[in-house]
C-alpha cells in the first residue's frame, strides 16, 4: 500500500449545531450546495491501476491494466482524494480552515464573513451578506459540478425550517419510521419518556425481550437524539441495560 | 423502551428551535448536573451537561461515570466550543460559563486546599481548576430549580419535564 491515510474530516453534528445556532441568533440564512458525483473529482497522488472492465477491453491490448489519473468511487482514498481537492480549493478562494474543526472554513468580507461547514460533498454556507454567498456559489459552480439547494432544508436525515428569526430541527418523519418499525405506530401517547425516579436494573424476573429487535431500535433513537435532548437520558438508561 | 416509544408518538412533530436574539453578544454557557444516587446495579453516577448559545440549544451529553466531580469533560467540552465560536466570529469570545447546582463542587474547583476525603478526585480536578484559574471557564452556581442538566441526569415528573424540555427550546415544530 502506497497511501498512509483514508480518513477525511467531516463535520461533527455539534458543530453543524454550532453554525445553525450562530446563524439564527444573528438572524443569517443557512444554505446547502451539494457536489455532483464528488470523489469523481478527487485527484490522485499515487499510482493505482485497474484492470480492464469487461466490455471495455482496448484491441489488441488485453492483459494490460489502466492507469487512473483522478480518484473514483471504490476507491479507499477516494474520500480523502476528494478532501484534499476541495481543501486546495477553498484556500484559492480565499477561506481559512478552522484549526479546531477540519471540516469548518472561513473567509472574511469587508462586510463580515463566510462559513462553510463540509459534510462530504455537502456544503453549508452562512454569513451575514446574501450577496457573498451568492458569489461563493458562482464561485464554486466554477470548479465544481454542483447543484444549489438553495436555503438549507434537509441535512443529515434532519428537516430543517427556516423562518424570519427563527431555524427549526426536527426529525418527524423519522420519528414515524422508528414507530413503524417497532409496531408502534398509533399506541396510546404518553407525556414522559420514563417515570418519574424510575431506576431500571438488570435483576428484574421479567421475559427476555427480542435482543436485535431492541437493539435496533436502540441504534435508531441514538440518531434520534441529535434534535431530541428530551430522549437522552432515557436512551442512555436503556441503551445501558 | 415502549414508554419511550409511546413518548414519541405524542411527540413526533417536536425538535430543536433555534430563535434570533436581539442582543448582539453571543455567549457559550454551560449547565451541568449529576445524579448521585446512581444506578441500582452498579453504584455509578449519571451525569448531564447541556451547552447553549444565547437561547439555542448546541450540544448536550448523558453519560454514566463512576467518579462525578464537576464533570471535567462539560468543562472540556464547554472551552473547545468557546474557542471554535471564536474563530468562527474571528472574535475572542468571554469565557464560558458553566453553571452547577453543588455549592461543594463549586468551592472545590475554585479552592486549592486539599480536603482529606476528596483526595481521590484530586487528579480530575486538576484539569477544572486550571481552567477556572486560567480564566478560561467560570463556574457559577444555579438553583437546582434553574438547573437545565436535571433532564439529562433523571427521570423528572412531568410538570418538571416539560418545563426543561421548553428551556431546551424543544418544542412542537
Amino acid at each position: 500500500m502506497d497511501f498512509d491515510e483514508v480518513f477525511a474530516p467531516v463535520a461533527r453534528i455539534e458543530t453543524v449545531r454550532l453554525l445553525i445556532a450562530l446563524a439564527a441568533q444573528k438572524g443569517w440564512q443557512v444554505h446547502h450546495l451539494d457536489v455532483k458525483s464528488a470523489f469523481l473529482n478527487g485527484d490522485l497522488v499515487e499510482e493505482v491501476y485497474v484492470q480492464q472492465p469487461p466490455g471495455f477491453v482496448v484491441e489488441g491490448g488485453s492483459g494490460k491494466v489502466l492507469k487512473l489519473k483522478k480518484a473514483f468511487y471504490g476507491l479507499r482514498q477516494a474520500p480523502r482524494a476528494w478532501n484534499a481537492r476541495l481543501d486546495s480549493e477553498l484556500i484559492k478562494l480565499g477561506f481559512d480552515r478552522n484549526p479546531l474543526e477540519h471540516a469548518v472554513y472561513r473567509r472574511s468580507h469587508s462586510d463580515g464573513c463566510l462559513l462553510v461547514g463540509v459534510y462530504v460533498d455537502d456544503l453549508i454556507i452562512t454569513g451575514p451578506n446574501r450577496a457573498n454567498i451568492d458569489a461563493f456559489k458562482q464561485e464554486m459552480m466554477k470548479s465544481f459540478s454542483m447543484s444549489d439547494l438553495g436555503l438549507l432544508s434537509y441535512y443529515l436525515g434532519i428537516q430543517v425550517t427556516q423562518e424570519r428569526g427563527m431555524i427549526m430541527l426536527c426529525q418527524s418523519s423519522y420519528t414515524l419510521k422508528i414507530l413503524e418499525q417497532a409496531g408502534m405506530k398509533g399506541c396510546n401517547p404518553c407525556h414522559v419518556p420514563m417515570e418519574n425516579r424510575l431506576k431500571l436494573s438488570k435483576n428484574y424476573k421479567t421475559p427476555p425481550v427480542d435482543k436485535t429487535k431492541y437493539r435496533s431500535v436502540i441504534g435508531s433513537l441514538r440518531y434520534l437524539v441529535n434534535t431530541r435532548p428530551d430522549i437522552a437520558y432515557q436512551k442512555q438508561a436503556i441503551g445501558l441495560l | 423502551m415502549k414508554q419511550i416509544l409511546r413518548y414519541l408518538a405524542g411527540t413526533v412533530g417536536y425538535g430543536c428551535v433555534y430563535k434570533k436574539l436581539n442582543t448582539s453578544n453571543t455567549v457559550l454557557t454551560g449547565y451541568s448536573d449529576s445524579d448521585l444516587t446512581g444506578d441500582i446495579d452498579d453504584r455509578k453516577s449519571t451525569s448531564g451537561s447541556v451547552f447553549l448559545l444565547g437561547s439555542s440549544l448546541v450540544t448536550w451529553t448523558s453519560q454514566k461515570q463512576r467518579v462525578v466531580a464537576l464533570s471535567s469533560c462539560a468543562a472540556c467540552q464547554g472551552i473547545w466550543l468557546n474557542r471554535l465560536l471564536g474563530e468562527l466570529l474571528g472574535i475572542q469570545t468571554p469565557r464560558v460559563r458553566l453553571l452547577v447546582d453543588n455549592k461543594s463542587a463549586i468551592a472545590l474547583s475554585k479552592n486549592p486546599v486539599h480536603h482529606d476525603r476528596s483526595k481521590h478526585i484530586d487528579t480530575r480536578f486538576h484539569f477544572i481548576r486550571d481552567c477556572v484559574e486560567k480564566g478560561e471557564v467560570e463556574i457559577d452556581h444555579v438553583r437546582t430549580t434553574d438547573e437545565l442538566a436535571n433532564i439529562l441526569t433523571k427521570a423528572l415528573g412531568r410538570m418538571r419535564f416539560a418545563e426543561l424540555r421548553q428551556q431546551l427550546g424543544v418544542t412542537k415544530v
